[in-house]
């Protein structure tokens, strides 16, 4: 009876439905954002559209842990920044809600977002619901190997090749990510196959086919012995502290890397094989149990303006899906020698921008990463595989 | 009794959620077909008799070194004793993470290798203090007019010891199996950073399934693994009753 | 005398071992470095910028819930779990054995299956999330720590004080008080202790009970950050001063209590 009159008070102090429409609660990464928008945020909306909100905000640190509160515990976030393929999965999943984009005086800042990852936004759709109305995308990036330049030549890394190379053993790691992994071992697996043009590199990294998962398991289980371990965050520490060579990282972790190995005296770079890779991008969503959809529409445009971008660039270290030209000239370096074809990206005229080359990758490096879906169906097939490959501890 | 109800709702409740989901697959309906997956599939058998096998090194570790040290801090002082007995669990008060971290960086500091010793050295660290405790507790309470008792009938210091002090601490060795043996499976964060991942353990499967989204195949294994534990459980507890009563007829 | 020396030794190695990598974290405190291990240099920053969190994903306030949930899990876990150590014992032996049973399932489930059943319990109850369910949650995988900690000492009791008592014209409640209460401190402090150990470093059944009001603990807080960055490095000082405040206090209190004795 105690316990009855404990849960009965409890829920007498539920929020009303009233005082939780003035709520924006948001579900995002670690260190992600400017937590000083946040406070920011609340002023803006006020002169915008003469509401109050509250900003609850709340960090995940993996965003299967986020899918499962949504999905199973029907948590009421308004507003959640998850990584594509878990929107594509969202999306198919029916858990998500469309993104009001009636602002009013305010306008859209929303076209903002380079056309490039719209385009390819598109790759997520599903019959009736086309994938720009229901995400907009916050940062993205590349895949690729962060090295020792000490350790290992430039050249090397040119191709994945280099990660199978025995002389490496032992002082290499790799991501414990199936999804990335896979893409990789695929792409290198079948590069004969994608040079003499018989399939792409999307096909062999999102048909799934048996014959592929099965190449794929091949691949990894000759990698195996020559790495020293796999990694679920800590790589770029063990790589800035020299003791392995080269690393599967994503862009925005190689900048971070980069950075603190210089502190201590280590130098580090990052390429993308020229067998190809993976383009990701997190996209805020807004998910189905969400209970002000306006607040956090506004919300998201309140994130594509080019000066608040910027400043969750900063923070992040990753790179904004924003593209206009105040971004440009923010991030422009004339330190930089090299030149990169950016006009993907920014539009026209950007061919020769001197600009922070992993970050911001060349075209020619875009032509050859693709974008990752879901698993799908084939999701527990693939995880068998992976399982047998990481192994039973025995061999 | 209130604590019953307590239990019941809390354990049992969730316990009986967790069946639900072992028995069913994704799309709600009966089957066995989770339970099958695990013998289907060697790697988590084998993962499982691996993690097994950890855990019965780092609780046999545990046992032959914490048993001495509670043994010599229930000889001490009862002041200074209790001073080391929280000195002992003091670590324990610093994050889980930064703590496993830290001794990694030990490791790279004197040039070890990571790997299965340094998993088992992070394991027996990490739940030393979990064996000292329910030992230090029993071998302090132990009646002392018991071991005069045989001091007075002869027998030597080993005597007493072999005879006396350690059957009657039986319960306590048993209390800290218990609190080592089962979380050593489970724990994950431990393997992952101390093996860098090469070496799996049981609790990391676990944790992957759950994570992945697999949730009934997570179930069925975590339900096997409570089967496990129950029956151990059941021949732990036949044993503890026994050895307490012979300690009471002495 | 050998075997003083050997015992003090075996000790002091011991010790020095579980030490070892809280001197490296002490050590490291006073470095900028983002990574656990690098040196760049002696620095005191990190000390001050432990207090700059945010309003919104703070590491002073995740410290604070840790602090306050810890207490009052260990507090209520203990009270509990010395009401069951209590009935436990006057129970029939049948009975006794499958109460303790299930008190020893939490114990020995691994914490992720208790962390989603008690999740899924409580979406499925529709109770919102938040403060009171970590709070039960953490109760519930404490309590059964108390009483495998009070139990073994109520058996070591000689029943026949609390009899002598009621004999005497104490009511049960006094005798309660006054002969099983003292008895049972040592246990029920180490129970304490040990309930609060556990609550403040649990992870997993946190996670899952923390709803969507932006609470978090120090382990949730360590792990979200650890996924992105790497370990926040305010964590070293942090640490550092934590250990080295309650290491004080012990000493004050363990010389206070030398001087009582006097």
């Amino acid at each position: 009876m105690l316990l009855a009159t404990v849960f009965s008070t409890f829920n007498a102090c539920k929020q009303s439905d009233e005082s939780r429409k003035k709520v924006l609660k948001i579900y995002n990464w670690s260190d992600y954002i400017d937590e000083d928008l946040l406070k920011e945020f609340p002023v803006w909306y006020k002169e915008q559209t003469g509401e109050d909100v509250k900003i609850v905000y709340q960090v995940f640190d993996m965003p299967e842990v986020m899918y499962t509160k949504i999905a199973m515990g029907k948590e009421d976030f308004d507003l959640t920044c998850p990584t594509q393929y878990v929107i594509e999965k969202m999306l198919k999943n029916d858990l998500l809600l469309p993104i009001d984009r009636n602002f009013g005086k305010t306008g859209s800042f929303l076209e903002n977002i380079s056309p490039f990852l719209r385009t390819r936004m598109d790759a997520f759709s599903v019959p009736g619901k086309k994938a720009e109305d229901f995400m907009v995308p916050y940062m993205w990036g590349t895949s690729g190997i962060l090295y020792n330049t000490n350790k290992v030549s430039k050249d090397e890394v040119q191709s994945w090749a280099c990660l199978w190379d025995p002389k490496n053993k032992g002082k290499i790691l790799m991501k414990d990510h199936y999804w990335d992994v896979y893409n990789m071992a695929a792409t290198y697996g079948f590069y004969d196959q994608i040079s003499s043009g018989k399939r792409t590199r999307y096909t062999v990294s999102n048909d799934h086919t048996d014959a592929d998962i099965d190449m794929v398991e091949k691949q990894l289980k000759a990698l195996k012995p020559n790495l020293a371990g796999w990694e679920a965050d800590f790589g770029k520490e063990m790589m800035t502290k020299g003791e392995v060579w080269m690393d599967y990282a994503w862009s925005g972790d190689a900048v971070w890397s980069i950075d603190e190995a210089k502190k201590v005296g280590v130098s580090l770079a990052y390429e993308v094989p020229k067998e190809g890779s993976n383009i990701w991008f997190d996209g805020w969503v807004i998910p189905k149990y969400a209970r002000n959809v306006k607040a956090a529409s506004y919300f998201l445009n309140y994130l594509c303006q080019a000066k608040i971008a910027l400043r969750n660039m900063n923070i992040s270290g990753y790179c904004s899906a924003v593209a206009t030209p105040e971004i440009i000239e923010a991030q422009s370096d004339s330190t930089i020698t090299e030149t990169s074809n950016l006009s993907y990206f920014f539009g026209p005229g950007n061919g020769k921008l001197h600009i922070n080359g992993i970050q911001y990758p060349d075209s020619t490096i875009v032509d050859r990463c693709v974008l990752l879906h879901d698993f799908m169906d084939k999701n527990d097939k693939v995880l068998e595989m992976w399982s047998r490959v990481k192994g039973n501890n025995v061999n | 009794m209130p604590y019953a109800l307590f239990l019941v709702f809390f354990v049992l409740v969730p316990m009986a959620l967790i069946v639900f989901y072992a028995f069913t697959n994704t799309d709600g309906q009966f089957t066995f077909a989770n339970i099958q997956k695990f013998w289907v599939h060697p790697e988590a058998m084998n993962t499982f008799i691996y993690s097994v096998v950890v855990a019965l090194i780092t609780t046999v570790l545990c046992i032959i070194i914490g048993y001495p040290a509670a043994y010599i801090l229930s000889k001490m002082e009862s002041r200074k004793a209790k001073l080391l007995v929280i000195l002992f669990i003091l670590p324990m008060w610093i994050n889980f993470l930064i703590r496993t971290l830290a001794t990694v960086a030990l490791f790279d500091f004197f040039k070890i290798p990571l790997g299965e010793g340094a998993l088992i050295f992070g394991m027996v660290y990490n739940f030393l203090p979990f064996m000292i405790y329910p030992i230090y507790n029993i071998l302090q309470k132990t009646d002392q007019s018991l071991i005069e008792a045989a001091q007075d009938l002869g027998a030597n210091p080993t005597q007493v010891f072999l005879k006396t002090v350690f059957p009657l601490s039986i319960p306590g060795i048993a209390s800290g199996i218990i609190m080592v043996f089962m979380p050593v499976i489970s724990t994950f964060a431990i393997a992952e950073l101390l093996t860098i991942n090469n070496i799996k353990l049981f609790g990391t499967t676990l944790q992957e399934n759950i994570y992945n989204g697999t949730w009934n195949y997570g179930a069925a294994l975590s339900l096997l693994m409570l089967l496990l534990i129950g029956v151990t459980a059941l021949l732990n507890r036949g044993g503890n009753s026994n050895a307490a009563e012979e300690g009471n007829l002495i | 005398m050998i075997k003083r020396i050997l015992s003090s030794s075996y000790l002091g190695i011991l010790l020095l071992m579980l030490y070892a990598p809280i001197l490296i974290i002490i050590i490291f405190s006073f470095t900028e470095a983002k990574v656990l291990g690098n040196w760049t240099g002696f620095s005191l920053k990190l000390y001050t910028s432990i207090f700059h969190g945010g309003i919104h994903h703070s590491l002073t306030s995740a410290l604070w819930n840790t602090l306050i949930i810890g207490l009052i899990a260990a507090f209520a876990a203990t009270v509990l779990g010395t009401m069951a150590a209590i009935g436990i014992y006057n129970l029939m032996p049948r009975t006794q054995k499958a109460m303790q049973m299930v008190n020893t399932i939490p114990i020995l489930n691994p914490d992720i299956i208790t962390a989603i059943s008690l999740f899924l319990l409580f979406v499925s109850l529709g109770i919102s999330q938040g403060y009171t369910t970590v709070i039960l949650a953490h109760i519930t995988f404490c309590t059964p720590y108390v009483v495998l900690s009070v139990l073994p000492r109520l058996r070591r009791m000689n029943p026949n004080l609390y009899e002598a008592a009621l004999d005497l014209g104490a009511t049960p409640l006094v005798a309660a008080w006054r002969i099983l209460l003292p008895e049972l401190k040592p246990g029920m402090i180490s129970g304490f202790i040990l309930a609060f150990t556990l609550s403040i470093d649990d992870f997993v059944v946190t996670l899952f009970t923390i709803g969507n009001e932006g609470l978090e603990t120090l382990s949730t807080y360590i792990y979200a950050d650890a996924r992105r960055g790497g370990l926040t490095p305010e964590l070293r000082p942090l640490s550092a001063i934590i250990f080295i405040t309650v290491l004080l206090l012990l000493l004050i209190i363990n010389q206070r209590a030398a001087k009582k004795k006097l």
